[in-house]
């Protein structure tokens, strides 16, 4: 209710109204993102473009009800774009820079999270999405076939193959490690 | 409790919590590290935000703004009326003497006066045409597709035809592809805050038998290009209500649903259908959903961009991951037989002074480059891949075109070691030479021959090509 009171205030011009809007959305924003790109800068260009976007399409938006499913498609856009941007270059920044001031008990817990990210980046990107979509950023399955264009039965079913497809890769993984 | 052990139970609690969704989610946000925004994701956001103006664009609502004038007029014209009304019981003379409403009040005291003149009724055929925001008897155009008919079978199902005309072969990779087979555009019906998919498309009724395609003429054999490709949907439309209530919007979407890809998605055409009148009007819905529509300079940069008469047919020859370039070819059935292969040449005013084959092609087909391994890893790099999605082989998948020619291509999909090739040439500058022939990547047959001299430019040009055909649009 709250949202759909903002996105009408900022329909009617209000900034700050949109501001806390994209505030409230901000988590939201970056798991999507997130299950795009990896690269900070990646990060940071979407979401910029999206906001830009938003701010100019909100006052187009005819149902404020749709706010949410119409946010994550627009930086859903963006990440694509960016994407097919990229088709030609070539980023020599992805490796990770090594950070002599961290601590033991952090460089293993990064190690480790980093392993399960790997696992998760093995999956596709769509896995990925439909996974964050549903169980992090709380959309229903409605939503997620309304946002992709898809069959709510096909979500339940890539929904039900992400979750084994990560259970698999993160077993794989971890007897992997087991056996070095 | 030892490693093994240890180990043991993370896969133990891995399994229970993938079977919890409230304790999978946890797991999830924890170790997609998605928990807390980073700090620059955050300065950013805040970045552009004071960038942007002081006020959003207020939207005029013209409509609104109508009504709430008419309302005043029309109250204030009831109070006038009212007036009026008190002033004919006291002075008949002076109502009935009002230039325009005299009449009226003439004929409220006693009708000396004839009728007042009627209106003319108005028509669809009369000389006021409709305005533009206004429904419609079918057809309606949008975007190049023709909305036919919406119409309710024997079985309660709605069924809906559309046309879409036929602009060069190229245009048919707007329409869907699954499992080889064209089978229609994915149609979306929203019906009372229902979305309801198609559950049946009926093939475009200008299929053209293979047995009448005469194999001697090989992939020139053109097919009736003035005829346009008809397609019918039928949606099933039980619990969503009586769909004749309100307005129904018709989505077409230029990607099956099937597509492992969806989230690419743009919108052919749009349409509003009144099924009570059978009318309809282009609609725009699909903006407030965040859709984009497809456009002739959209197409450009996409991968729609496909089936040509030669034997060879280059789509895409596009920079991926890791260095590798990927190039897809087409080979028709005529061309089956010849052993291709894929070589650069340096140039230098025209003149080959070097060349280099891809002696990988064969480790490639193999399986064995480092970046070919089981056909999921291979979707991570190609976002419109879905033939790879089915974890079949990466190379040599048929895809027939039967609809229009009965020709069978064979796609092949080359990743080219780039990376290599400038290790070997140092003195490359990557992009550029292969945008200004300097470098080229050649098709060659079994002699060594060239069957397509530059294949970065061939499939440059098959896009402007597909550009200039993909939309109807003026």
């Amino acid at each position: 209710m709250r949202t759909e009171y903002l996105v009408k205030k900022a329909q009617r011009g209000s900034k700050d109204a949109f501001v806390k809007l994209i505030e409230s959305h901000e988590a939201a924003l970056y798991r999507v993102a997130r299950a795009f790109l990896s690269r900070k800068q990646d990060l940071e260009d979407a979401v910029q473009e999206a906001v830009c976007r938003a701010f100019s399409k909100l006052p187009d938006l005819r149902d404020p009800g749709l706010f949410d499913t119409w946010l994550t498609r627009i930086m859903i856009n963006c990440c694509v774009d960016l994407q097919r941007l990229q088709r030609g270059s070539f980023p020599i920044d992805v490796l990770p820079v090594d950070d002599p001031n961290r601590t033991w008990d952090e460089f293993t817990r990064e190690e480790e999270s980093w392993d399960v990210r790997q696992a998760l980046s093995e999956l596709s990107e769509n896995d990925q999405l439909i996974l964050t979509l549903f169980y992090l950023n709380e959309l229903s399955i409605r939503e997620i076939a309304q946002i992709l264009s898809i069959k709510e039965n096909a979500v339940k079913q890539r929904l039900y193959r992400g979750r084994q497809r990560f259970e698999k890769i993160y077993l794989q993984h971890e007897e992997e490690g087991g056996a070095l | 409790m030892n490693r093994k052990q240890a180990e043991k139970e993370t896969s133990r609690s891995l399994r229970r919590s993938t079977r919890q969704a409230g304790a999978f989610k946890r797991r999830l946000a924890e170790e997609l590290g998605v928990e807390e925004v980073p700090r620059s994701f955050h300065d950013k956001i805040q970045e552009t935000f004071a960038q942007l103006p002081d006020e959003l664009r207020v939207k005029k609502k013209p409509f609104h703004s109508f009504l709430k004038g008419a309302s005043w007029a029309m109250a204030a014209a009831a109070a006038a009326f009212v007036i009026l009304l008190g002033l004919n019981t006291l002075s008949p003379q002076f109502t009935e003497g009002l230039p325009g409403l005299g009449a009226v009040f003439t004929e409220l005291n006693g009708g000396h006066t004839s009728s007042l003149p009627s209106e003319p009724s108005s028509s669809l055929t009369g000389s006021n045409p409709p305005a533009e925001d206004v429904y419609r008897v079918l057809p309606l155009v949008d975007n190049g597709i023709t909305l036919m008919d919406a119409s309710f079978m024997d079985d309660g199902r709605l069924r809906i035809t559309a046309t879409i005309p036929y602009m060069g072969r190229e245009s048919y990779s707007l329409l869907c592809y699954e499992d080889d087979t064209l089978y229609g555009s994915t149609a979306r019906l929203a019906v009372n805050g229902n979305f309801v998919y198609s559950d049946e498309t009926q093939a475009p009724s200008t299929e053209v038998d293979p047995s009448e395609v005469d194999p001697s003429q090989g992939s020139d054999q053109q097919p009736d290009e003035t005829k346009p490709c008809e397609i019918t949907w039928y949606f099933s439309l039980k619990d969503v209500g009586d769909p004749r209530t309100s307005p129904v919007i018709l989505t077409l979407f230029e990607h099956p649903i099937s597509d492992s890809l969806a989230s690419t998605n743009r919108v052919l055409a749009e349409f509003a259908i009144d099924l009570a009148t059978g009318s309809a009007k282009i609609s725009t819905a699909y903006d407030d959903e965040g859709y984009t529509k497809i456009t002739p300079q959209t197409c450009m940069g996409t991968d729609h961009n496909s089936w040509a008469s030669s034997p060879y047919l280059l789509t895409r020859c596009n920079p991926i991951d890791n260095g590798y370039y990927r190039v897809d070819l087409f080979c028709a059935q005529d061309a089956l037989g010849e052993e291709v292969g894929m070589e650069f040449y340096r140039y230098s005013d025209d003149t080959p002074v070097g060349s280099l084959a891809i002696s990988a092609m064969s480790e490639l087909e193999a399986g064995e480059s480092p970046l070919v391994g089981e056909p999921e890893e291979i979707t991570q790099f190609d976002l419109y891949g879905s033939w790879f999605s089915d974890g079949q082989s990466f190379l040599w998948q048929g895809v027939t075109d039967p609809d229009r020619t009965g020709i069978v291509y064979e796609h092949d999909v080359f990743l080219v070691p780039l990376g290599e090739i400038y290790s070997i040439w140092e003195d490359s500058a990557v992009n550029e030479d292969l945008v200004d022939g300097s470098i080229r990547i050649t098709l060659t047959g079994e002699g060594g021959q060239f069957l397509v001299k530059d294949v970065f430019q061939t499939v440059q040009e098959n896009c402007r090509n597909a550009a200039g055909r993909c939309s109807t649009s003026p």
